[in-house]
């Protein structure tokens, strides 16, 4: 079985000749300085390109990704739509939503006075000026649709596009935190034109992206966390009312362009949406965060196994920064165990790894895979 | 209770902002101690935290009655006699530790307590070791709490705690914990008194920290 064949199986809900593994992207890629840890603990030289400034996530290279023996690539507009739209004196950046970015540790993040609708009344929504395609967009989009047709012709790669349709999490961003979840009480008109300005956005690039790379890509993914570690962030009601349609609308629209698999992200206790997210056509979800609350891998396979394929779950919060590589390996074991059983799981850690795992655990993690996941399990 | 304010309380619980501010506006003019009219509201932000702990609200309601406490608060405020206005469950100095920015749950920390009676001094996120310590130093507060999101800078707590013992401040001073990466062992290997699951969680330890309830 050659590898876009092993994650397809494993999406597809049948068993593969084993699990297979991501590494890549935004949301199961390695922050820059654990990736230079793990270069240097392999041997490799190279130089770190970053492939998302927020996140500081780095470009694996080819070579660490034979390594680990890694089934996916992935592709997205980044880096260069990703870029820092304005960067300013002191090292901060303004992003291309117009949301501000300050260095704190090891990632950029929203300063309290970030939010550039903060105070914004309804009427100004329209007058915002949204990010429209930038100026490199045409050539962005070129790129993409070699690359892809590239991967998808040339390798066996499965190949995984990050997608542009993802709007909770950047409406929030707008206006900031507070405002949000008090607004969809107080003033849910706005908070509505927010993300249906959001959702237009994504929606206008993937009409142009979508077209040119459908036909080549297998996974396309979506990131909203619509929760934290020790539940939902909001009820289910609120969630059917005010994001759901919209997910659906979105959802609706890239499936009418490609047969991809809808792969989902959303963080900490994220099992409360399943059902509603199995029901708008998600096919995969993501990181499978089991530290957070509801969220055992033994009773997320019985219940919704049926319908939505795990892609994650190794513990980034505990296992894989302070267990030893021992540890790491139960943890891998324990995950196949429970979540791939007639297929539906595809491993990784839960969510990008951080510059505070060991090299050593990360090999660990993807050299346990291949040991402990040839078909059948046992 | 007054029964003038009878209402009160289940208006803040309904999330009813407008309600709410009549209600108070119209105890204030016929007279009612303020002080009730506080107690009033207190009770109304414990009953909307124990509807968050049993999973029937949300974030969303949980910060609009902050955001309806914090307004009427402003109201009242003024009405206040000088020794009312101090906080009487005591001082908490409150931040999210360095390299961290995630405040969100600090601040809904910081809502609960205050609703609670506690008086807060926010120190913001991404707070150096120094900046605790200069604000306990200064504040001389009951309670310091910690918050921090990521894994990589939760041991900016220990060295706060560390830093707080090695300067003297720690006798009498209690040290409070919170976070998606905190747990209970955490907290005891760092040398904390408490950990707060949740912002109604931390509001239960703090006040079994300085003695209110036990």
């Amino acid at each position: 079985m050659n590898h876009r064949e092993r994650v397809l199986a494993a999406v597809e809900h049948e068993e593969p000749d084993r699990v297979p593994v991501d590494l890549g992207g935004t949301v199961a890629g390695i922050h820059k300085g654990a990736y230079e840890g793990l270069k240097r603990h392999l041997g490799f030289k190279s130089e770190t390109v970053l492939y998302d400034m927020m996140q500081q996530i780095a470009l694996v290279d080819e070579s660490v990704l034979k390594r680990l023996d890694v089934d996916t690539r992935h592709v997205s507009s980044s880096p260069l739509a990703k870029a820092p739209k304005k960067m300013l004196p002191d090292g901060s950046y303004i992003d291309s939503w117009g949301v501000k970015r300050v260095k704190a540790g090891y990632y950029y993040d929203m300063p309290s006075d970030g939010h550039p609708l903060r105070d914004a009344s309804v009427d100004e929504v329209d007058d915002y000026p949204w990010p429209g395609p930038h100026e490199d967009a045409q050539k962005v989009i070129e790129y993409m649709g070699k690359r892809v047709k590239y991967l998808h012709e040339k390798t066996d790669y499965a190949v995984v596009y990050s997608s542009s349709g993802s709007f909770f999490e950047k409406s929030w961003y707008l206006m900031g935190f507070q405002r949000f979840f008090t607004d969809l009480i107080r003033d849910p008109t706005f908070v509505c034109r927010v993300m249906d300005k959001v959702v237009d956005c994504g929606l206008k690039f993937e009409s142009e992206v979508l077209p040119e790379i459908g036909d080549y890509i297998d996974v396309v993914r979506f990131s909203d966390d619509l929760a934290m570690q020790s539940g939902p962030l909001l009820s289910l009601e609120m969630y059917r009312k005010y994001i759901k349609p919209r997910q659906r609308r979105v959802f609706q629209f890239v499936r009418s362009k490609t047969d991809a698999k809808i792969f989902y992200h959303c963080c900490g206790s994220a099992s409360y949406f399943f059902d509603d997210l199995a029901e708008i056509g998600v096919d995969i979800v993501n990181p499978v965060q089991v530290s957070a609350e509801n969220m055992d891998t033994k009773m997320l396979k019985e219940k919704f196994g049926d319908e939505l394929c795990f892609w994650g779950a190794i513990d980034t919060q505990r296992v894989l920064p302070h267990g030893s590589t021992k540890d790491v390996e139960e943890e891998v074991k324990r995950r196949i165990r429970d979540l791939a059983p007639n297929g539906g799981y595809v491993l990784c850690a839960v969510h990008n790894i951080q510059p505070d795992v060991p090299p050593e655990n990360i090999v660990a993690m993807y050299d346990a895979a291949k040991k402990w996941g040839i078909y059948p399990i046992t | 209770m007054d029964e003038r304010i009878c209402g009160l309380r289940d208006s803040l619980v309904d999330l009813d902002s407008e309600r709410v501010k009549e209600k108070v506006n119209s105890a204030l003019r016929k007279g009612i101690e303020p002080l009730e009219i506080v107690n009033s509201l207190a009770d109304g932000m414990r009953r909307v935290g124990e509807r968050y702990e049993a999973g029937d609200l949300f974030l969303p309601e949980l910060m609009m009655a902050g955001e309806i406490m914090k307004e009427a608060m402003a109201i009242i405020s003024p009405y206040l006699k000088g020794s009312e206005r101090v906080q009487r469950m005591g001082k908490v100095v409150l931040g999210t530790v360095e390299g961290d920015l995630h405040d969100i749950g600090k601040n809904i920390v910081k809502t609960m307590l205050t609703s609670a009676g506690f008086e807060v001094v926010d120190l913001g996120a991404d707070v150096s070791v120094k900046k605790f310590v200069e604000s306990v130093r200064k504040e001389e507060p009951k309670i310091v709490g910690m918050s921090a999101l990521l894994t990589s800078t939760m041991d900016g707590m220990k060295e706060v705690a560390d830093e707080l013992e090695k300067e003297g401040l720690r006798k009498g001073l209690k040290i409070l914990i919170g976070g998606a990466p905190i747990d209970e062992g955490f907290a005891e290997r760092i040398g904390a008194d408490a950990y707060g699951k949740d912002a109604m969680d931390a509001v239960r330890k703090a006040k079994i920290l300085v003695g209110a309830e036990s």
